[in-house]
């Protein structure tokens, strides 16, 4: 008996079936090939950073002098809120190696910058402080195109003995990725590791594209089963209907695989940058990488072919009807009650609590999200039910017939359009308590940010080695309202600690401590903003002396700002390298910024779970239309328009799809409503979020709306 | 003349299933179409009804030629010339039955308040009680009643039923086609029949049959004598 073309119908469900199958096989393969994809990346980019990382010679060893190249020392400065990695270089003689990415060794006073860090607002102003470009570091050498970093060249002559600096034997380290080696320059190191980005891609990826697959699998599924429960009533084999399984989806099974497995390979081919995170991807395609994304061919090929033979399911009645076609009749509203009560709750006691004992206010933040996830259902059904009840009423009184149709339709869906939007809710809640959460800057960032807005730029920090004997001839160079303060930031009842010179103490606080030591509250009832924006207060002890070394402030005794311009240009005849110059929390902004472009890795793949889930969604309620399709026909013949189908489409498709997203986003924005306020509002835009997610749903929901109104209003007529 | 068709054809694939049809039916005229099953009939009536345009030769409707008519006049030709009764009635199950009888009053520009009206009427005149009852829960009968109202909600001129009957009962079948056949008498309706049951369609004013996609008039009916 052959039955090889069973499920080869001319039925317009069966040909999108075939293309259901042909995307959840596409979404499959490139799904699996990021977990590849992120592999590869992060080997590659931590490959470029060992490369250029110095070897040097951190302990006493002896160094030969065939070996030793010159001196390097390192440390971070900043452009707006990005860190730029400087690399301070200090040749001796004739180098036989250069630094990677250039040509030569930087001279003293000049510069090789990376490419983005020239193109950076504020780059070429910061470049100026340390010297004169001479030219740009090759792209192929950074870890990443968007790397900030810079090359400046020491001069011997004006050094500072005390500072810090290490001999270099050449460059290019040789590291072990699966022993936790992270590199050192660059941005390898802030691109958190391998596991969290795994982590992120089976949450938010691998999770909603399992339900894809198997609902997309499923479409049109019912007629299936009926043919096979049939087929096998009467003695087919079940090798042969996988063999006609096998007929029927061949063609869109590899095919979807086949354009997926191409596409990531493009991807790997060319450069462009990774949505929401700005991470820019380079083309890097190896043997090994061609290897994983055939791997993952196979695998997602395999994936979508265990989701059809698995969810034939033949029913014991062949004919059987599972449609409902009354009403349920429950009106109560207890569940939506329980939702608010719950994320009420929540908020509150974590208000309460979180200040005190921040562990127990994150056990509170989490089990108000897992009751909302279970309460969402249920809500959304109440919902659903209420608006369809809404729809049958106002139809009625506003003469509409088409609305009318969509308002007894979606009461009888109520249950299975709940079931495929609950889901989306649920990533949705998922994706916005997990952005806003993840997002927020932790208490010392908001400090250093309003200590910033205080400060006004009127007191810049320059850090220096011991012994920094240019201070004195630096105070003689400064104009007349700017003055050197020597600050100690410790900890304790010790507190912040000053030592200026009484001239100084007369300029800034209107009087000198006298003596050696006082409190700053001996002489003045305020702290002048410029420096209680670094820490000082009244109880502050100063002690009147020079400033020698460390962390010094220049403090402006008026309300003009420091130009750090004019500051490094002073600096640069006295010292190289220019000292650091900081506003005051600069390190924690900077470092706040790192953990920020970390969070847009969660919005990435929040929003790409939202898709998919949407995109379960709008399979869910299609096939639920299409079921329903011949309850329709009548109101075809009548209908006559494209837009009354697409009225349909909307109401029955678009609209539950529209609610579950609004409503899963709205609770995940009143799940972490608290973390969020008390926070003082998160890092990543509650608006931009919500819009993205509001955009995403509206989107999906109109495209399924279109396509539900093509499938069901053509059918029978002329 | 409210149906004129010339040398009609019609084929699925490469079966032929009419060929060169012909038929004429005036205003207030019932024509029965029998035949066997396959022979073509639904698909007459369905291009009679203007849900399918025929392959060849001409189809006019109420002086409309259907393949020269767009998607919305044909709906509009529909909704204020034609009605048309379903062998399963065809109803919206989660409507309630009135719902289902004024929509296309509702569709053709009626407000709810008059089409609610005239279908509450029409139900009455049909006998159905239970207006506000989701169709889903009316018997056979009752809701091949809904069926019928539906199709005489808009006053039509031409009323096309496809085997109304065949899934009947004996005494619900006869209740149901002496209310269609009253129906299209009291109000001069045009009626066209395709039954396979020749009780039914010998009630018609003229009987057709229909073979290999061919009409002729039908033979005189052969069947059981009946007693006296």
């Amino acid at each position: 008996m052959r039955v090889t073309a069973i499920f080869r119908t001319g039925d317009p469900v069966d040909a999108v079936w075939r293309w259901a199958v042909a995307l959840s096989s596409f979404l499959a393969v490139v799904v699996l090939s990021l977990f590849a994809a992120i592999d590869h990346e992060f080997d590659a980019s931590l490959a470029r950073d060992a490369a250029r990382s110095p070897i040097a010679v951190y302990d006493d060893a002896p160094v030969r002098d065939s070996e030793f190249l010159g001196y390097w020392s390192g440390r971070f400065d900043r452009v707006g809120d990005h860190e730029v990695g400087v690399d301070l270089f200090m040749p001796t003689g004739d180098p036989s190696e250069s630094p990677p990415g250039v040509t030569a060794w930087p001279r003293p006073g000049e510069v090789y910058a990376s490419p983005a860090l020239v193109a950076a607002p504020g780059g070429v102003e910061l470049i100026d402080r340390y010297g004169t470009l001479v030219g740009t570091i090759d792209r192929d050498v950074l870890a990443d195109r968007a790397e900030m970093t810079l090359y400046v060249g020491v001069d011997p002559q004006l050094a500072e003995p005390t500072a810090v600096r290490w001999p270099v034997t050449g460059f290019g380290l040789d590291i072990n990725p699966l022993n936790g080696d992270t590199g050192y320059f660059g941005s390898a190191l802030y691109h958190s590791h391998r596991g969290a980005g795994f982590l992120l891609v089976l949450v938010f990826a691998l999770a909603p594209l399992l339900v894809l697959v198997i609902v997309l699998s499923r479409l049109g599924g019912e007629r299936r089963d009926a043919t096979v429960s049939l087929l096998t009533a009467l003695g087919v084999s079940r090798a042969q209907v996988s063999g006609a399984l096998w007929q029927a989806v061949r063609l869109p099974l590899l095919s979807g695989a086949g354009v997926g497995g191409a596409l990531v390979l493009a991807l790997e081919c060319t450069s462009w940058t990774v949505p929401y995170t700005g991470y820019p991807m380079a083309p890097s395609p190896d043997a090994r990488l061609v290897a994983a994304v055939a791997m993952c061919c196979v695998l997602g090929a395999t994936l979508t072919w265990a989701a059809l033979w698995l969810g034939i399911r033949p029913r014991r009645s062949v004919f059987a009807s599972p449609r409902p076609v009354v009403a349920e009749r429950r009106s109560t509203t207890r569940p939506i009650w329980l939702l608010l009560v719950v994320l009420t709750g929540a908020n509150w006691l974590y208000s309460l609590v979180v200040l005190g004992n921040p562990h127990f206010g994150a056990v509170v933040l989490f089990v108000g999200v897992v009751l909302s996830m279970l309460l969402l259902g249920p809500a959304t059904a109440r919902v659903l039910q209420a608006i369809a009840g809404g729809i049958v009423s106002l139809s009625r009184r506003r003469d509409r017939p088409t609305a009318l149709v969509i308002g007894r339709e979606l009461s009888v869906m109520a249950r299975s359009a709940v079931r495929a939007t609950v889901f989306m809710g649920v990533v949705a809640l998922t994706a916005t308590f997990a952005t806003l959460v993840a997002s927020q800057p932790v208490p010392l960032v908001q400090q250093a940010r309003a200590a910033s807005d205080v400060a006004e730029g009127r007191a810049l920090g320059i850090t220096t080695a011991d012994g920094a004997t240019w201070l004195p001839r630096l105070a003689a160079s400064l104009p007349p309202h700017e003055h050197l303060v020597d600050l100690i930031q410790g900890l304790g009842v010790e507190g912040v600690q000053l030592t200026a010179t009484c001239a100084t103490q007369e300029a800034l606080l209107g009087d000198c401590v006298g003596g050696t030591q006082g409190t700053i509250g001996s002489v003045i009832a305020d702290v002048p903003d410029a420096l209680r924006a670094w820490g000082v207060t009244t109880s502050s002890v100063v002690t009147t002396a020079e400033p020698v070394a460390g962390l010094v402030l220049v403090v402006s005794d008026n309300r003009t700002p420091v130009n750090a311009a004019s500051l490094a240009d002073g600096m640069r005849g006295l010292v190289s390298p220019v000292p650091l110059i900081s506003e005051p929390g600069a390190q924690w902004i900077v470092g706040a910024q790192v953990g920020l472009r970390q969070t847009r890795w969660i919005t990435a793949a929040a929003t790409l779970a939202v898709v998919l889930a949407m995109l379960m969604g709008a399979a869910t309620l299609f096939a639920e239309v299409v079921r329903m399709r011949r309850r329709h026909e009548l109101f075809t013949v009548y209908a006559g328009t494209f837009a009354r189908h697409l009225g349909l489409g909307a109401g029955l498709v678009g609209l539950p799809l529209a609610l579950g997203g609004v409503l899963g986003a709205a609770t995940g924005l009143l799940a972490s409503w608290s973390a969020v306020q008390l926070g003082n509002a998160s890092a990543a835009s509650t608006g931009s979020l919500l819009g993205t997610l509001l955009v995403v749903t509206a989107v999906v929901a109109a495209c399924s709306s279109v396509v539900a109104a093509l499938a069901t209003g053509t059918r029978g007529l002329g | 003349m409210l149906v004129d068709l010339r040398e009609v054809s019609f084929g699925y694939r490469r079966k032929v299933v009419l060929s060169d049809v012909s038929l004429a039916l005036h205003a207030g005229e019932s024509v029965a179409v029998v035949g066997p099953s396959g022979s073509g009939k639904s698909t007459l009536a369905s291009i009679v009804a203007t849900l399918v345009r025929p392959h060849g030769g001409t189809a006019l409707i109420c002086g409309h030629d259907v393949s020269r008519l767009s998607r919305r006049s044909l709906a509009e030709l529909r909704r204020r010339s034609l009605g048309m009764v379903f062998q399963g009635a065809e109803l919206l199950p989660t409507m309630t039955a009135v719902e289902n009888v004024a929509l296309p009053a509702m569709l053709d520009g009626c407000s709810w308040t008059e089409a609610s009206a005239r279908a509450v009427a029409l139900l009455g005149d049909l006998g159905v009680g239970q207006v506000d009852t989701p169709a889903a829960t009316l018997s056979g009968g009752e809701a091949q009643r809904v069926g019928l109202a539906r199709a005489l909600v808009n006053g039509p001129d031409l009323l096309v039923a496809d085997e109304p009957t065949a899934s009947l009962d004996g005494h619900t079948k006869r209740v149901v086609a002496d209310l269609l056949f009253d129906q299209i008498r009291e109000r001069r309706t045009g009626l066209l029949l395709v039954s396979h049951d020749p009780e039914i369609a010998r009630r018609a004013d003229r009987v057709l049959r229909l073979d290999d996609g061919t009409l002729t008039a039908a033979a005189p009916h052969q069947g059981r004598p009946e007693c006296a």
